[in-house]
């Protein structure tokens, strides 16, 4: 009975120590620890990348300005296109002048 | 008053707008004169019309569709007088190719041909008549003289002048756009437009007969009117075109009973003013 408590025990102790180690290993504890500077291909990427983000929110800026003032402009010549006389007449209106002309009708 | 002035659709263009500085707008009006030529020319083989003509039925251009649904109503509204089907009485009169260069004189011309063959729109799909051609080179002008104007009208009052078609946008500060019609008369046009028909110019002769550019649609022939020129004024310059035309090719007495608003001058010198303009 003592014996076969003992090898319980032992049989445990085994596991444990079979993860513990497996840890220890694979947390590659021989890898030096890098004390090199940073890549400067990466420093210029995420530089590059932080100017890039920089223009494009710049752009939509632009954009955006120049949206609203081109809807801008399109509603003042559509109203000034509604407000312009209709080609729709019922009455055309032509008299007699004595001013001098600007232009001669002719046949066509 | 900025003005500018450009040859097209066998005419002279003038362009008039009471405003500082129109060039931007100047250019879009010549380059829509351009793009209609191309719609409408029956001298360019490559037009959208002179393609209707020889397919007989065609999907067209809004703006054609546009031109020849005006066409089929001023036919109806003038009993006849006027009407786009004269593109083989003209040919056959001898009118077959830009003006400058018809001859001005040669053999007899061809017989009359066929007027008034059958026309349908539907959406933009133009059917015609077998044997059925149209010339626009009536409504052409006022047309694309209203297109331009409306373009211009943006920018303040106008007035667009091709040849002898006027649309006018606006009244300008000295009150109306004064319009000669002859060495003794000016007309003042305050809306709408004004246009002129007549046999003094765009003449001929085949076999020793003047010919002229105004089909009568009944006979196929060149109206033998007893109208010299007529000056139409209407609700704009499509309407006085197809107005001046029938006026003219109806006569004087029909056009004196139609108590249009024109200017009627006769081949014997006499000048008539009805409609209401004084």
């Amino acid at each position: 009975m003592t014996s076969h408590v003992a090898r319980l025990y032992a049989l445990v102790a085994g596991v444990l120590a079979f993860f513990v180690i497996w840890a220890g290993v694979a947390a590659h504890p021989w890898a030096a620890k890098s004390t090199t500077a940073p890549d400067p291909r990466l420093i210029a990427l995420t530089a590059r990348q932080q100017r890039i983000h920089a223009e494009s929110v710049r752009a939509q800026q632009i954009v955006a300005r120049r949206w609203a003032t081109y809807r801008s402009e399109l509603a003042r010549r559509n109203n000034a296109a509604a407000n312009a006389p209709s080609v729709a007449v019922t009455a055309p209106a032509a008299r007699v002048v004595t001013l001098p002309p600007l232009v001669v009708t002719r046949v066509s | 008053m900025v003005h500018r002035s450009f040859a097209a659709m066998g005419t002279t263009i003038e362009l008039f707008v009471e405003a500082d500085d129109v060039s931007d707008e100047f250019d879009a009006a010549e380059a829509e004169f351009e793009r209609l030529e191309q719609v409408m020319s029956r001298f360019r083989p490559t037009s959208e019309l002179s393609r209707l003509n020889e397919a007989g039925e065609l999907d067209v251009s809004p703006e054609l569709a546009d031109v020849v649904r005006r066409a089929l109503e001023a036919r109806v509204s003038s009993r006849g007088r006027f009407d786009a089907t004269v593109h083989d009485a003209l040919v056959a009169a001898g009118y077959d190719r830009t003006f400058d260069d018809v001859p001005t004189d040669a053999p007899d011309p061809s017989p009359p041909a066929r007027c008034g063959g059958g026309v349908s729109v539907e959406g933009r799909r133009v059917r015609l008549d077998p044997g059925t051609r149209l010339d626009l080179g009536g409504i052409g002008k006022g047309y694309a003289a209203e297109r331009a104007a409306a373009l211009l009208a943006l920018t303040g009052p106008c007035l667009v002048s091709a040849g002898g078609d006027i649309a006018v946008r606006g009244v300008p500060s000295t009150g109306t756009w004064p319009i000669a019609v002859s060495d003794e008369m000016t007309l003042g046009l305050t809306q709408g437009g004004l246009a002129t028909s007549g046999s003094e110019r765009r003449r001929w002769r085949r076999g020793g007969a003047e010919q002229h550019h105004l089909i009568d649609p009944a006979t196929g022939r060149p109206a033998a009117s007893d109208l010299r020129r007529v000056t139409a004024v209407g609700s704009d310059a499509v309407e006085a075109e197809v107005l001046a035309t029938s006026l003219f090719i109806g006569g004087l007495d029909e056009a004196l009973a139609a108590e249009a608003a024109a200017v009627l001058l006769t081949v014997d010198g006499r000048t008539f003013v009805t409609g209401g303009i004084a």
